[in-house]
């Protein structure tokens, strides 16, 4: 599924509701007619968009006409827009599922710069625009799993995780990759308090930032990123819990030892450093053993077992061979 | 203000004391909670369990003030409530946030104690729902005053139950403590007081 993103000149305001109607009929009776009452039920109360209406930057325009179809995940169905938008967490806009969504609009997307920095032979400060000009942009569809026991499928736009850090030459001692999200108390209210120790931090070891399926999103569903998604740039790790894939990037670090993240400081009993989504590792406050599939029904949740590394076992597995995953949760 | 108080304001009470559901039930069904309702369904009846919870530990403090006394007569039916958003709360919790699952709810309620305080207090809840009958009360006799003692008990239960869910935002934990641990303390206060009083009589 390519949603292709139109230049504002190929059509009138007319046929973009007209498209977007439809799109919402056929997304309803798509629901109504597969799925139990329940589902259905919800949806047809919630109107429901598939398609993004956020049109990226002039400059980006043609990096986003030209954003290349992949098999990954082409047989699933991705949630709709809507839902993809209005439940996140991003805990720099509060804490409700809700809240990104009511309260992301103060974050400045552009100019956007990301900083190299530690074991690589180019550093220095790079804008987000010129990485994603002379890059190729990928649309894969993801299965995300929360470590809350939801999930849902997002068609993520992105470039290959590799493909970007290849370019800044890491050096031999990099054995790990630290990344950083924006620290602004302004644009993110948030971090004004809270029990959070801000910027939200996030580390890869360097085989798994290479590894082919690790993505650095800068798009979803056919256009670029809404803030409550991470805008503008983001990673996209679809092997491991949700709060791996960073959102809202500016710092990108090469280095030798395994990095601090957020959540393994704040609970390391509960998260750990690598997260991958496992059934046989439970939180220690509640199963991991089976999530529930969103969109909800209004009666009825789709509830779906768990899958070792999400589903994503035989392109991860190799990077985990010998390890005790249990202890290394 | 009198006739106002009259027994005729039941069923009105009834109906305030069940807007908080029929506002959840609507908002449900009006997609409201889309796209998870378990998840934030689960919130909303815990917050309401609560604040009924809390106003049934009310009751008995306000009574000293002479205004206030006319609360006695809702003391059972605001306990009742808090029984009520309590059962609401275990529904959505087996339906819409675990789905009917029995390898989730298994695993869970068995292997993960930290839902076993939220258990305790619905227990107690439940059997002080039971016992809150004229008719029990008689049989009970002096036995009811201790039985629903285990009010205390529940109340330090939410507050565990409370604590124990925390992922990293602990206002709902810190509010609700804070409520229900002074009304616990007011009561321990005044009860050992009261003890003293005794004695030294
Ligand atoms: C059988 C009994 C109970 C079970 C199985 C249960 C289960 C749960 C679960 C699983 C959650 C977390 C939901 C999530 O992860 O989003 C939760 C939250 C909550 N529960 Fe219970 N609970 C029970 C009894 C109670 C009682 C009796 C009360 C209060 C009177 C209560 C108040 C709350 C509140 C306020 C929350 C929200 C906490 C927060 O979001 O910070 N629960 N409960």
């Amino acid at each position: 599924m390519l949603i292709k993103n139109k230049k504002r000149s190929d059509c009138s305001e007319n046929e973009v509701t007209d498209q977007s109607v439809y799109l919402n009929r056929r997304q309803f009776m798509k629901v109504t007619g597969g799925t139990a009452f329940g589902l259905g039920f919800g949806n047809a109360f919630a109107a429901l968009q598939s398609g993004n209406p956020l049109s990226p930057a002039q400059p980006l325009q043609a990096a986003f006409d030209r954003v290349i179809e992949t098999p990954y995940g082409k047989d699933e169905t991705p949630a709709p827009y809507d839902v993809t938008l209005s439940y996140n967490n991003f805990y720099e806009f509060g804490y409700g599922k809700g809240d990104p969504a009511k309260r992301a609009g103060s974050l400045k997307t552009r100019p956007w710069t990301i900083t190299v920095e530690g074991e690589a032979d180019v550093t220095g400060v790079f804008d987000l625009d010129d990485i994603i000009k002379e890059s190729l942009l990928e649309e894969r569809i993801y299965r995300l799993r929360c470590v809350e026991a939801w999930s849902l499928v997002v068609p993520w736009i992105g470039i290959p995780l590799a493909d970007v850090l290849k370019k800044f030459k890491p050096t031999s001692k990099a054995k790990y990759v630290y990344f950083e999200t924006l620290y602004d108390p302004k644009q993110m209210p948030e971090q004004r308090g809270g029990s959070i120790d801000w910027p939200y931090r996030e580390g890869l070891r360097i085989d798994e930032a290479m590894n082919p399926l690790a993505l650095l999103s800068v798009g979803m569903y056919g256009s670029v990123l809404p803030n409550q998604n991470g805008a503008p740039v983001r990673l996209v790790v679809p092997w491991k819990y949700g709060f791996k894939s960073i959102k809202s990037i500016v710092k990108i670090r090469f280095v030798e030892s395994m990095p601090i993240t957020t959540w393994s400081t704040l609970a390391p009993n509960e998260y750990g450093f690598y997260a991958n989504v496992n059934p046989e590792v439970d939180h220690p406050r509640w199963s991991q053993k089976e999530e529930r599939r969103l969109p909800s029904g209004v009666l009825f949740p789709n509830v779906i077992e768990t899958q070792m590394f999400n589903g994503y076992a035989d392109e991860v597995a190799s990077l985990y061979a010998g390890m005790d995953l249990k202890r290394n949760y | 203000m009198k006739s106002f108080w009259n027994r005729k304001e039941k069923p009105y009470v009834l109906v305030v004391f069940l807007l908080p559901f029929l506002w959840m039930f609507c908002s449900l069904f009006l997609g409201k909670y889309f796209p998870d309702p378990g998840k934030l369904l689960m919130r909303l009846s815990g917050i309401w369990a609560c604040v009924f919870m809390a106003g049934a530990l009310s009751v008995t403090p306000l009574m000293t003030f002479q205004r206030f006394k006319i609360l006695a007569r809702y003391r059972r039916f605001t306990g009742l409530a808090a029984f009520f958003y309590s059962v609401l709360h275990l529904i959505i919790y087996l339906v819409l946030f675990a789905g009917l699952s029995w390898t989730w709810i298994r695993s869970d309620l068995v292997e993960k104690p930290y839902i076993y305080a939220g258990v305790l207090a619905l227990v107690i809840l439940l059997l002080l729902a039971v016992t809150s009958t004229k008719p029990m009360m008689k049989r009970l006799g002096r036995n009811w005053k201790r039985l629903h003692r285990f009010i205390y008990l529940a109340a330090l239960a939410i507050i565990a139950h409370l604590w124990w869910q925390v992922k990293s935002d602990t206002s709902l934990a810190i509010i609700f403590s804070s409520v229900l641990g002074g009304l616990l303390a007011y009561r321990l206060v005044t009860h050992s007081k009261r003890l003293r009083r005794l004695y030294s009589s």
